[in-house]
C-alpha cells in the first residue's frame, strides 16, 4: 500500500509538471511586466516612446502586436532602452524579434563611436523571447529585469 | 484498493486541472484575449497617452491653456532659470496652445542634443500638449554633416523604421512641412581635429539644399547648437582636442550670416543658451560636456514656440 502510495504521487507529480511546463509557453502582458517592473526594480527615469518609436524608429507594424511598450530615459544620453512586444502570432514574433535584434546591433554600433562610456551597459544588452513576448533590455538593471520577465513568464 | 485508486486518480485529474487553469492561456488565445487597453494601444499610433493609467491621470481635455505672450517676451535667461528639478519641465506661458498647429507635421533632425529635446518634449506630452504632433529623428551615433552630405564615407545613417536610412529618403517618406534641423557639432569636435568652420557652414548649406530638393514646399529651419560648459574637459571621442566656446561661436555666427544669405530661416538657441561667460550653464548641462538636460531643452523648446508665434503673426 506504502508502495502503491508513492508511486501516485510519483505519477501525480509528473502530470503535474507535464502539465504546465511542457503545454504552450506564456506570452507575458508588456504592460503588466512593465508595471511589475516599476514596483520591483529601481529603474532609472523613463519615458514612455511606444506611439513616437515603435514604428518609425524600429520599423514594428503597429498590426503586428497586441501589447507593447518602449520605455527611454529622461536623460537622451543614457543608453538605456527597454522594449517589450507581445506579437499576435509567431511569425510576426519573428519579425519583431529580428527588428529588436538590429537595434541592439545599432546601439552597439553607436557607442564604438560616440558616448563610448555607454558601450558596457549596451554590451549588457538582451533581446529575449517569452512565447510571443519579445524584449530587449538595455539597462543597468538588465538582470534584475530579466528575472522579473523570468517570474512572469 | 479499488476505492483509493479511484480517489487518487480524482485528486491526481483535480491537480493537474488546478495546476493548469492557474497558468496563463496558450500564446494564440492570449494574443485573442488580450485586454481592452492593449488592443487600444497596438491601434492608437497617433496617441500619445497608450500606458498604463497615464491616460486617465493625465487626459488631454484637462491640459490647461497658457496664455499667449506678450510681443517680445523674454525667455528665461539662463542666470536665472537654471532649473535643475523635475519641475524645470513645466511648460512656460510662452507655449500657447494655439502656437501647436504650426507643428503638425514637423519632423525635427538632429544628433544627441536634439535627441535630448525629443526626451524632454516625450515628457512634457505625457502630461500636455508639446510642438503638436512633431516628430524626431535624432540619433545618439555621433551623426555629423560630413555623414548627411556625403564628405564622410562612415556607415553612419540614420536608424528610420528599423532600416540605416538616407536623410532624404526619410524626408521624402514623411513629407513634413517643415524641418527643423539642429546639427554640425560633431563636425567641430568628433569627426576630425582641425575642423573648418567655413566648410561646415558649407555642408550645412549643401544639407539644406538637398533637402529643399527633394521637398520643395517644406520649409527648413537652422536651430543653432548651444554652447559648451566652461570646464575644458572634452569626452575620449573627440577627436579634436581644441574643441571650445570660441570654435562653437564663430560656427554659430556663420551660419545665421549663410541662413541670412540663403534665406533659410534660424533659431538662434546658442545666444539663448548662454551665461555672461558665453558658455552653456551647467544648471542646463546633463554630462558636464555640451548635451542639454530638461532645464535646457526648455529654453530651445520655448524659443521653439516664439519662433512659431512669430511665423504665425
Amino acid at each position: 500500500m506504502k508502495k502503491f502510495g508513492t508511486l501516485t504521487f510519483g505519477l501525480l507529480a509528473a502530470l503535474v509538471l507535464a502539465g504546465c511546463s511542457g503545454g504552450a509557453e506564456t506570452s507575458p502582458d508588456p504592460q503588466a511586466v512593465f508595471s511589475a517592473l516599476e514596483e520591483q526594480v529601481a529603474l532609472p527615469e523613463l519615458v514612455d516612446m511606444t506611439d513616437e518609436y515603435l514604428e518609425m524608429g524600429l520599423g514594428i507594424d503597429p498590426n503586428s502586436w497586441d501589447s507593447a511598450v518602449c520605455y527611454l530615459p529622461v536623460d537622451g544620453t543614457q543608453p538605456d532602452e527597454i522594449i517589450m512586444v507581445r506579437a499576435t502570432d509567431s511569425d510576426k514574433a519573428d519579425d519583431i524579434r529580428s527588428k529588436l535584434e538590429d537595434r541592439l546591433g545599432y546601439k552597439e554600433k553607436s557607442a564604438q563611436l560616440y558616448l563610448t562610456e555607454n558601450m558596457p551597459v549596451i554590451e549588457a544588452g538582451v533581446v529575449r523571447q517569452d512565447g510571443l513576448t519579445v524584449s530587449l533590455i538595455v539597462s543597468e538593471q538588465a538582470e534584475e529585469i530579466c528575472g522579473v520577465l523570468d517570474s512572469m513568464s | 484498493m479499488n476505492r483509493i485508486t479511484t480517489s487518487l486518480a480524482a485528486l491526481c485529474a483535480a491537480l493537474i486541472f488546478t495546476g493548469c487553469a492557474a497558468s496563463p492561456a496558450p500564446e494564440t488565445d492570449s494574443a485573442q484575449s488580450a485586454p481592452d487597453s492593449s488592443q487600444t494601444t497596438g491601434t492608437t499610433v497617433q496617441q500619445p497617452e497608450d500606458a498604463v493609467s497615464s491616460a486617465e491621470e493625465h487626459p488631454d481635455q484637462t491640459k490647461e491653456v497658457a496664455p499667449a505672450p506678450e510681443n517680445g517676451a523674454q525667455l528665461p535667461a539662463p542666470e536665472s532659470g537654471g532649473q535643475t528639478s523635475a519641475s524645470s519641465s513645466t511648460p512656460t506661458d510662452s507655449r500657447p496652445q494655439t502656437a501647436e498647429a504650426f507643428f503638425q507635421n514637423t519632423l525635427f533632425v538632429g544628433d544627441s542634443i536634439m535627441e535630448g529635446i525629443r526626451q524632454y518634449v516625450m515628457s512634457q506630452r505625457e502630461e500636455t500638449s508639446c510642438l503638436g504632433d512633431a516628430k524626431f529623428l535624432t540619433t545618439t551615433i555621433g551623426i555629423s554633416l560630413a555623414d548627411l552630405v556625403g564628405d564622410r564615407q562612415a556607415g553612419i545613417f540614420y536608424s528610420y523604421k528599423g532600416q540605416e536610412t538616407a536623410l532624404e529618403d526619410i524626408v521624402t517618406d514623411l513629407c513634413p512641412d517643415r524641418i527643423f534641423l539642429l546639427l554640425g557639432l560633431n563636425d567641430l569636435s568628433v569627426i576630425e581635429e582641425n575642423p573648418q568652420v567655413s566648410q561646415v557652414v558649407d555642408r550645412y548649406r549643401r544639407l539644406a539644399e538637398n533637402l529643399t530638393a527633394c521637398l520643395p514646399e517644406t520649409q527648413i529651419v537652422i536651430i543653432t547648437n548651444p554652447p559648451k560648459i566652461a570646464s575644458a574637459w572634452l569626452p575620449d571621442y573627440a577627436v579634436n582636442r581644441s574643441f571650445s566656446n570660441q570654435l562653437i561661436d564663430d560656427f554659430s555666427a556663420s551660419l545665421m550670416e549663410m541662413c541670412q544669405s540663403e534665406g533659410i530661416a534660424c533659431i538662434d538657441a546658442h545666444t539663448l543658451l548662454q551665461d555672461t561667460s558665453g558658455a552653456l550653464p551647467e544648471d542646463y548641462c546633463r554630462d558636464g560636456y555640451v548635451h542639454l538636460n530638461n532645464a535646457g531643452s526648455a529654453v530651445v523648446v520655448d524659443a521653439l514656440y516664439q519662433f512659431a508665434q512669430e511665423q504665425l503673426a
